[in-house]
């Protein structure tokens, strides 16, 4: 990406952000549609986000049982793997799985009502395709990723559960006493804020690449590529930021 | 009335040059031309979907031109507009798409909008298909419901981009039916782009023909066909651009 392309690319960013900002404060997005994206961004994506939930937790598990019979500390499991699944794995994993299924959708559905002239037949029956469409599918992109990793959460305590039991034999009441004893809720919030974050960062990149897009069904697949790619790169970015912002 | 004062409109080329003409209200304009020689354009200018390069256009007693966004909207409320590939939303049903325009003005209830939409299917003669998707329709079927959806709300300007492209001619000869019956009945200004001059001409009261960016023809239908560069055009001899 050029210089050029990369500060036309920004201040395109910019300016959606401001005009949905401005949309939101003055009450404007599709209440309708907003419950219906709810649904098909939350509900839809929940089994694909429980399976990598379990197996985050278990992955969590596996690592620190290594370390745990190493050093015979049986009551650190919990405390090990609440941290880093609460905090880092959790949100990271869940959120390149949103961005992989919900953004990538996201994209090629704006990028073919854009080449297909729908957002055109939008505008002529007066309808602002930011309120209606954009606003909408970001608002339900930051609920459903923050709700989703607290599903994730649970189901990933029980996959890091099962497997400490099965692997290192860790009893659960001693995984749970060790978590609860020692996680603590800065390290779930630390890890909703990264949710949040991320579901706003999938939703802004995937709905800007959706309405650049130009050139038939090729655009639309570089849109998609492009924005999978850019959602990526931003959920590490802002990783980074809040994991050095947050305590 | 539907007025363009030397309005010229480009993207890296020039694609309309110092274009004007004036349309009554209540009357139709066919516009024909190449392929490629700025109709599109034209019909988009007239929506305010394109802010034209210089000059000026104008829907009843007020200028599209240089408005803000609010302000286009408003005055979209007044226009039924059928795209060139129909346009239809994917994530609704036929019936929710006929509908959507009446839903967005409000000022309806649901049984009310329900026997509007009825209405319209019937008098595209597909009174059945309200709840199929617009992706189960043939290409004829899916002209027919964008036409209905641009007409439903009984807007003063209606705008047809090519409604005839690809159809039968049984199906054409009703769709220019069906536009001129709403324009008699609601009193609407219609601009309608075709490449089926004969259909066209039936219907219309007013005819422009487009080339090299030019308006080389606006006048009156029964005087189009004596003129010669329309001649030209509709028996098949105009000058390749």
């Amino acid at each position: 990406m050029s210089w050029g392309s990369f500060v036309r690319s920004a201040d395109e960013m910019l300016t959606l952000i401001l005009a949905l900002v401005t949309g939101a404060l003055g009450g404007r997005f599709d209440a309708r549609e907003t419950w219906q994206q709810l649904y098909l961004v939350g509900v839809r994506s929940l089994p694909i986000v429980i399976v990598t939930a379990i197996f985050a937790g278990g992955i969590s598990a596996i690592q620190v049982s290594a370390h745990v019979v190493r050093f015979q500390a049986y009551d650190a499991v919990g405390w090990g793997f609440g941290f880093v699944v609460f905090r880092e794995l959790g949100p990271l994993l869940i959120g390149l799985m949103f961005s992989g299924r919900v953004g990538a959708f996201n994209a090629a559905e704006l990028g073919t009502m854009k080449v297909t002239e729908q957002l055109d037949a939008l505008r002529v029956l007066a309808i602002n395709p930011l309120n209606y469409l954009v606003g909408p599918r970001i608002v339900a992109m930051v609920v459903m990723m923050t709700a989703l990793v607290m599903v994730g959460n649970v189901f990933a305590l029980l996959g890091g559960m099962l497997t400490a039991q099965v692997l290192v034999d860790v009893d659960p009441m001693v995984f749970w006493i060790s978590l609860t004893d020692y996680v603590r809720p800065v390290d779930l919030f630390n890890g909703l804020v990264k949710a949040g974050l991320f579901g706003f960062v999938i939703g802004l990149v995937s709905c800007r690449h959706g309405l650049a897009v130009d050139g038939g069904a090729p655009g639309v697949g570089r849109a998609v590529n492009q924005a999978v790619v850019a959602s990526a790169l931003g959920i590490f970015c802002f990783d980074y930021l809040v994991t050095a912002i947050l305590p | 009335m539907i007025e363009f004062e030397n309005v010229s409109m480009g993207f890296d080329k020039a694609v309309l040059n110092n274009i004007t003409f004036s349309l009554p209200t209540g009357s139709m304009l066919g516009l024909i031309g190449q392929g490629g020689v700025g109709k599109s354009v034209l019909l988009k200018l007239c929506c305010g979907l394109l802010e034209p390069n210089a000059g000026r256009v104008s829907l009843g007693r007020e200028a599209l031109t240089g408005q803000s966004e609010e302000h286009l909207a408003r005055m979209r409320q007044e226009i039924g507009m059928a795209f060139q590939n129909t346009a239809l939303f994917d994530f609704m049903s036929v019936g929710e798409n006929i509908a959507f325009p009446l839903r967005q003005k409000g000022g309806l209830s649901d049984i009310e909008i329900d026997a509007r939409v009825l209405d319209c299917l019937t008098r595209v003669s597909l009174p059945t298909i309200a709840n199929l998707a617009p992706s189960a329709l043939s290409g004829g079927m899916k002209k027919r419901v964008a036409l209905a959806r641009a007409m439903i709300h009984r807007p003063p300007f209606i705008f047809c981009d090519d409604p005839t492209a690809g159809l039968d001619p049984v199906t054409s000869s009703r769709i220019f039916r069906m536009i001129d019956e709403m324009r008699t009945q609601y009193g609407s200004t219609c601009v309608v782009v075709s490449h089926d001059t004969g259909g066209l001409f039936k219907r219309c009261d007013f005819v422009g023909l487009l080339r090299d960016g030019a308006m080389a023809y606006f006048g009156p239908t029964q005087d189009a066909m004596s003129h010669p560069t329309v001649a030209e055009f509709t028996l098949g001899k105009a000058r390749t651009q």
